[in-house]
C-alpha cells in the first residue's frame, strides 16, 4: 500500500483483454515439479514472437520444460510448441510440422535471421543443451545446433542476438545462469514446518556467459574467451543489447539473479570491457542486489539515450537505470516511482513499450514469485496479476494495472512474455507463458484515435533484421532488437505511439553499417518496410 | 555469612522477649532464604524496640538482600549509630552501599572495618571489587565516549588483577568488537558467559556480537538461551526479531518485535525496528503510525526519524514524500550526526540532483561513521564519476567490492 496517493496525471487509457481461448493458443507450461523442488522448474517460460513463415502477420513459439531428472520430453505435453498467425486473432498449433516440439529441458527463445536468408530462426535455451534451428523457408526448421558449432553442457537461461561488430552477420550472446545437477539439490525452506523452497542462487556457482561470432557460413565460432565476455562469472538470467554509448557498436546488458549485473561495453575491437559498477546499472541505487530478472534496454523517456528496466522479486523494487547525457546512468527507481510502484511485485518480462500510442513508452510486467512457498515466510504471493505501468509523459509511471480489464487482475504463476502487434491494429499486444495454466494472450483494446507506425527494416550491408538500427521520430528514439523480456524475445519490426498525429514528418535511422537514412512526411498507421540503402 | 555472627550475639543475651523472639524467627527465616517472612519478623521486632542495634542490623541485611537498597542503608546506619563498634553491620552497609553504586562511601566503611579487624576476610574481597568496580566505570566512559582501545586496556588491566566479573569481561567483548576483532570479542564474551552462564543479557550481548560478526548460528543459539532463561527479556527479543530477518522470516520478525513493544512499550528501539518490519511487509500505514507514535514519545530518539525518512523513501509516491522525508533526515542528523544511514539517504538524493558536490559532503561522512558499508563507497563512486575524479572512483569502486568480497565470504 502506498503511503501517499496523489491525483494521478491522466494518462491514455491502457486496456487488455485476454483472448487465449478464443485465439486458439492452448499451451500449458509444465515444469516437472519435484517434491525436492529442482531450481530449474521455476525458471521455465520462455516465448518467442516472430514471422516464421513470412506472412506478415507475427506467430508465436513457447518454450516448454521435460521431465525430472530425465530432462526429456517423453510426453507431448513437455514439447515446445509453435503456434502460426492465421489473422483476426486466430492462430494454429504448427510445431509438429515445423519440426519445434524441441528436445531436453528448455527455458528461452530467441529469434532472428542469423543467414540473412529473409527467413527467421531460432535459438532455444535450455538447461544442459540449446539449440539452433534454422529456418528452411518451407515452414520446417532444422536442428543446426552441431554444425553451427552451437556448445551445449552449461544451463542456459536465455539467448540474444546482435551484430556486435558490424558485418552485417548477427551474432549470438547465451545467458548461462548456475552450475546445476539434479542429485542431492540442497534443502533449503523450514524443515520444522516442513516447508521445502527453491534455494537462493548463492546455494549454486555461477557461470560464465558465452558470445558466438558467426561466420556468415553457417557456423559460429565460440569468442566467449578472447571477447572478454567468458572472465566475468556471473547468474545470467537475461540479456538486452544497446548502443548506450552512442559509438555505433551494441553493448550488451546481462541481469544476474542476486549478484551484480553485467553491462559489457563494446569497445569495437571484438573485445568487451565489463562496466556496470563504473556505469552504475550493477546494483540498485542503494548498492542492493536484486534477483534480476528479466530485462529491457531502450530509450524510456526520449532523451536519445538507451535505458534499461529489469524485474526482480518482492521488497527489491524493480530498478530503472535512467541513462542522462549529465550524468549517465543513475537508478531512477524512486524518482520515476516505479520503485514504489513494484515493491510488492515479482516481476520477471518487463518490456517498455508504447501501449496507448501516446508517444510515451509504458512498462508491461508479467509477474509471480519464484517461490512457490513464498506465503509462508514474506507478505507477498506466489501467484500474482500481471502489471502495467503506464508513463505520464515526465518521466515517471502510473500504476493503471487495475483498469487495465477484466480479467487482467487473475493472479497467475507468470513467467515469459513477449509483445507484438498480432492483428495488425498498431497497438502492442503481450502474450506470457504460465507454469500449469494455459498461457494468456493479452489482445491490446485501449480507446482512443492515437496514431502509429511500426517500421519492419531490411538491412543490406547491415544485419537483414537491423538489429541495432536506431531510428528518430520527432522527439521520439527506438532501436530494432528481439532481445526484451525474461528468456524471450519479441520481433516485430520497431514500434512508435504517434499521439494525434497525422504524418511523422521526418524519420531517421541509423543503420548498424553506419548508413544513415532520412524518410520524410510519412503517413501514419501504417507497417513501414524500410530498405537499408546501399550507402 | 556475617549473620552468623550475629546469631552468636543473639544467643549472648538474655532471656527471650518477645521482641527477641521476633529477631530469632527473622534470623531464622533469613538463613532459609525466605527473606519476605524474615522481614515481616525483623520489622515486628524493631517496632517493638526501636534501638535493639542487632534487629535494625539485621533488618538492614535482610532488605539489602531483597534488593531493597535505600532502606536498607536506612536500617544498617541507625544500627552504627547505636554501635559504631559493630564492624559486621559496617561490613554489610558498606555492601550495600557498594550495591548501590557509592563506591566512596563503601570505600570508607570498609577501609574502617579492616582498619579494625585486618582479617576480615569478605571486607578484604570488598575493597578488591570496590577498586574494580571504579576500574570498571572507568572503563565504561571510555567506551562511551568511544575510546575503545583505552577502555580495552582498564579492562585488561583488572582481568590482569584478579576480576572475575562477568561484566568485566562483557564489557571487553564490545571493546574488541568495536575494534573489529572478532575473535577476541567472541574469546572474551564466552568467559562472561562461563562465569554467569544464566545471565540472559549476557547471552544477549553475545548474540549481538556474533549477529554483527555474521556468525547467525551461533547468534541464534545464543540468542534462544536467552530466551529460555528470561522469554520476557526485550533485549533478547529484538536481537532474536534481527534474527528472524536475517533468516528471511519477515512474518516471525513483526511477531517478536511485537511481542518486544508490548512488554516494553518505552523502548524507541523496539519501536524502531518494530516499524522497520511493517514497512518491509509492505504494512506502510502501519509503520507510519508506529514511527509517527514513536516520535510523539521519544522525539529525540533520532532513529526514528531515520527510519521513518526511510519509508517515506521507499513506499512513498515521491513528489509528496520526498521534501518531508528530507526534513525528517536533517532532523535526524541534527539529533544525532553520527547518524551514516542519515547522511547517506541524504547525499544519494543530492546526487539524484545531479549536486554532486554537495552530495559528497554527506557521504563522506557517511563513509567516516560507517566504513564497511559498500553502498556507500558506491554511491561515493557515483559522485566522483560525476565530479570526473576518475582515481577517487577507483579507489571507493576497490572498497566497494572488498567490502563485498569479504560479505560473500561470510555468506559461503
Amino acid at each position: 500500500m502506498f503511503l501517499i496517493l496523489l491525483h494521478a496525471a491522466p494518462v491514455s487509457p491502457i486496456r487488455f483483454l485476454n483472448v487465449a481461448s478464443t485465439a486458439g493458443i492452448d499451451f500449458v507450461l509444465e515444469n516437472s515439479a519435484t517434491p525436492e523442488k529442482q531450481v530449474i522448474e521455476t525458471m521455465v517460460g520462455g516465448v518467442a514472437t516472430f514471422d516464421f513463415d513470412g506472412d506478415g502477420r507475427t506467430d508465436i513459439f513457447f518454450s516448454n520444460g521435460a521431465a525430472i531428472p530425465l530432462l526429456e520430453k517423453n510426453v507431448p505435453k513437455y514439447h515446445n510448441r509453435l503456434f502460426r498467425n492465421l489473422g483476426g486473432m486466430k492462430f494454429k498449433d504448427v510445431t509438429e510440422e515445423a519440426g519445434l516440439a524441441g528436445a531436453g529441458y528448455c527455458h528461452g527463445a530467441a529469434a532472428a535471421d542469423y543467414d540473412n536468408d529473409g527467413h527467421v530462426d531460432l535459438f532455444v535455451a535450455g538447461v544442459r543443451s540449446s539449440r539452433l534451428y534454422r529456418n528452411l523457408g518451407n515452414g520446417k526448421f532444422e536442428d543446426v545446433t552441431q554444425k553451427a558449432g552451437i556448445k551445449g553442457g552449461a544451463w542456459a537461461i536465455a539467448g540474444g542476438w546482435f551484430d556486435y561488430d558490424n558485418d552485417g552477420l548477427l551474432d549470438l550472446f547465451v545467458a548461462n545462469y548456475l552450475k546445476w545437477s539434479p542429485q542431492d539439490p540442497p534443502y533449503c525452506g523450514d524443515r520444522q514446518r516442513k516447508i521445502r523452497s527453491y534455494c537462493h542462487p548463492r546455494f549454486y556457482e555461477g557461470l560464465p556467459n558465452a558470445l558466438y561470432h558467426n561466420r556468415g557460413d553457417g557456423t559460429f565460432e565460440d569468442v566467449s574467451a578472447s571477447s572478454g565476455i567468458a572472465s566475468y562469472i556471473g547468474k545470467a538470467m537475461s540479456v538486452s543489447f544497446a548502443d548506450y554509448d552512442g559509438d555505433g557498436f551494441m553493448d550488451i546488458f546481462v541481469t544476474n539473479d542476486k549478484m551484480p549485473n553485467f553491462l559489457f561495453h563494446n569497445l569495437g575491437n571484438g573485445k568487451f570491457e565489463e562496466v556496470a559498477l563504473e556505469r552504475g546499472v550493477a546494483l540498485r541505487g542503494d548498492g542492493g542486489e536484486v534477483s534480476g530478472m528479466g530485462t529491457d534496454f531502450r530509450d524510456y523517456d526520449n532523451d536519445g539515450l538507451p535505458d534499461i528496466v529489469c524485474t526482480a522479486l518482492a521488497g527489491e523494487t524493480f530498478p530503472l537505470f535512467r541513462n542522462t547525457p549529465k550524468t549517465g546512468f543513475r537508478d531512477w527507481g524512486r524518482r520515476s516511482w516505479l520503485a514504489t510502484l513494484s515493491l510488492e511485485r515479482s516481476g520477471w518480462s518487463p518490456g517498455l513499450f508504447d501501449l496507448n500510442n501516446d508517444g510515451w513508452k509504458d512498462l508491461f510486467t508479467s509477474n509471480a514469485h519464484v517461490n512457490d512457498t513464498v506465503e509462508s515466510f514474506e507478505a507477498t504471493t506466489y501467484r500474482l496479476a500481471n502489471s502495467v505501468f503506464a508513463s505520464a509523459g515526465d518521466g515517471t509511471f502510473r500504476d493503471v494495472s487495475a483498469e487495465a480489464g477484466a480479467g487482467f487482475q487473475a493472479p497467475r504463476a507468470h513467467r515469459g512474455a513477449a509483445f507484438a502487434d498480432f492483428n495488425d491494429d498498431g497497438k502492442i499486444d503481450v502474450v506470457v507463458s504460465a507454469i500449469g495454466e494455459r498461457a494468456e494472450l493479452w489482445e491490446n483494446v485501449s480507446p482512443g484515435e492515437n496514431s502509429w507506425l511500426i517500421l519492419k527494416l531490411q538491412g543490406v550491408r547491415s544485419n537483414r533484421d537491423g538489429i541495432g538500427a536506431r531510428i528518430r521520430i520527432g522527439t521520439q528514439y527506438n532501436h530494432m532488437t528481439t532481445s526484451v523480456g525474461y528468456a524471450s524475445s519479441s520481433y516485430f519490426g520497431v514500434h512508435f505511439g504517434l499521439g494525434q498525429a497525422k504524418f511523422a514528418e521526418r524519420i531517421e535511422i541509423r543503420w548498424p553499417s553506419g548508413i544513415e537514412q532520412v524518410l520524410a512526411h510519412v503517413p501514419v498507421n501504417q507497417v513501414l518496410r524500410v530498405r537499408e540503402p546501399e550507402k | 555469612m556475617v549473620i552468623c555472627t550475629l546469631l552468636l550475639m543473639l544467643a549472648a543475651q538474655a532471656a527471650p522477649t518477645a521482641e527477641r523472639q521476633h529477631v530469632e524467627r527473622g534470623y531464622r527465616l533469613a538463613q532459609n532464604g525466605d527473606l519476605k517472612a524474615a522481614e515481616t519478623e525483623l520489622r515486628q521486632a524493631v517496632a517493638l524496640e526501636p534501638k535493639d542495634a542487632v534487629a535494625l542490623a539485621l533488618l538492614g541485611i535482610v532488605l539489602s538482600q531483597a534488593q531493597k537498597l535505600d532502606e536498607a542503608n536506612t536500617y544498617l546506619e541507625r544500627a552504627l549509630q547505636l554501635d559504631p563498634t559493630d564492624t559486621n553491620a559496617r561490613y554489610n552497609l558498606a555492601l550495600n552501599q557498594f550495591r548501590m553504586g557509592k563506591q566512596e562511601a563503601a570505600r570508607a566503611n570498609v577501609d574502617r572495618v579492616l582498619e579494625e579487624q585486618p582479617d576480615h576476610k569478605q571486607a578484604a574481597a570488598l575493597i578488591d571489587l570496590i577498586r574494580a568496580k571504579g576500574g570498571y566505570n572507568a572503563a565504561l566512559e571510555q567506551y562511551r565516549a568511544g575510546h575503545f582501545a583505552e577502555s580495552q586496556a582498564q579492562l585488561e588491566g583488572l582481568i590482569a588483577g584478579g576480576s572475575q566479573d562477568p561484566g568485566v569481561f562483557s564489557l571487553l567483548a564490545w571493546c574488541y568488537h568495536r575494534q573489529s576483532r572478532p575473535d577476541d570479542a567472541l574469546r572474551a564474551m564466552r568467559k562472561a558467559i562461563e562465569l554467569a552462564p544464566s545471565d540472559a543479557a549476557l547471552l544477549s550481548n553475545a548474540a549481538q556480537i556474533l549477529l554483527e560478526n555474521r556468525e547467525t548460528k551461533a547468534a541464534y543459539a545464543a540468542v534462544t538461551k536467552a530466551l529460555e532463561l528470561a522469554p520476557e527479556n526485550v533485549q533478547a527479543l529484538k536481537i532474536k526479531g534481527l534474527m528472524d530477518l536475517e533468516h528471511g522470516d519477515l512474518k516471525q520478525a513483526l511477531a517478536t518485535f511485537e511481542r518486544a513493544v508490548e512488554l516494553d512499550r518505552w523502548d524507541p528501539e523496539a519501536l524502531e525496528r518494530l516499524g522497520t518490519v511493517q514497512r518491509m511487509l509492505f504494512q506502510s500505514r502501519e509503520a507510519a503510525a508506529t514511527f509517527e507514535n514513536g516520535i510523539a514519545r521519544f522525539p529525540r530518539y533520532a532513529r526514528l526519524h531515520e527510519a521513518y525518512a526511510k519509508l517515506l523513501l521507499d513506499n512513498g509516491v515521491p513528489a509528496g514524500a520526498e521534501p518531508r522525508a528530507v526534513a525528517l533526515l536533517e532532523k535526524a542528523l541534527a539529533l544525532d550526526a553520527s547518524l551514516a544511514e542519515a547522511h547517506y539517504e541524504l547525499g544519494k538524493l543530492l546526487l539524484d540532483d545531479g549536486k554532486a558536490s554537495q552530495a559528497l559532503q554527506h557521504l563522506e561522512a557517511a563513509a567516516k561513521l560507517d566504513p564497511r558499508n559498500p553502498a556507500t563507497h558506491l554511491a561515493l563512486a557515483s559522485a566522483y564519476r560525476l565530479l570526473a575524479r576518475s582515481s577517487d572512483q577507483s579507489r571507493e569502486l576497490g572498497t566497494y567490492r572488498e567490502l563485498q568480497a569479504e560479505k560473500a565470504r561470510h555468506e559461503d
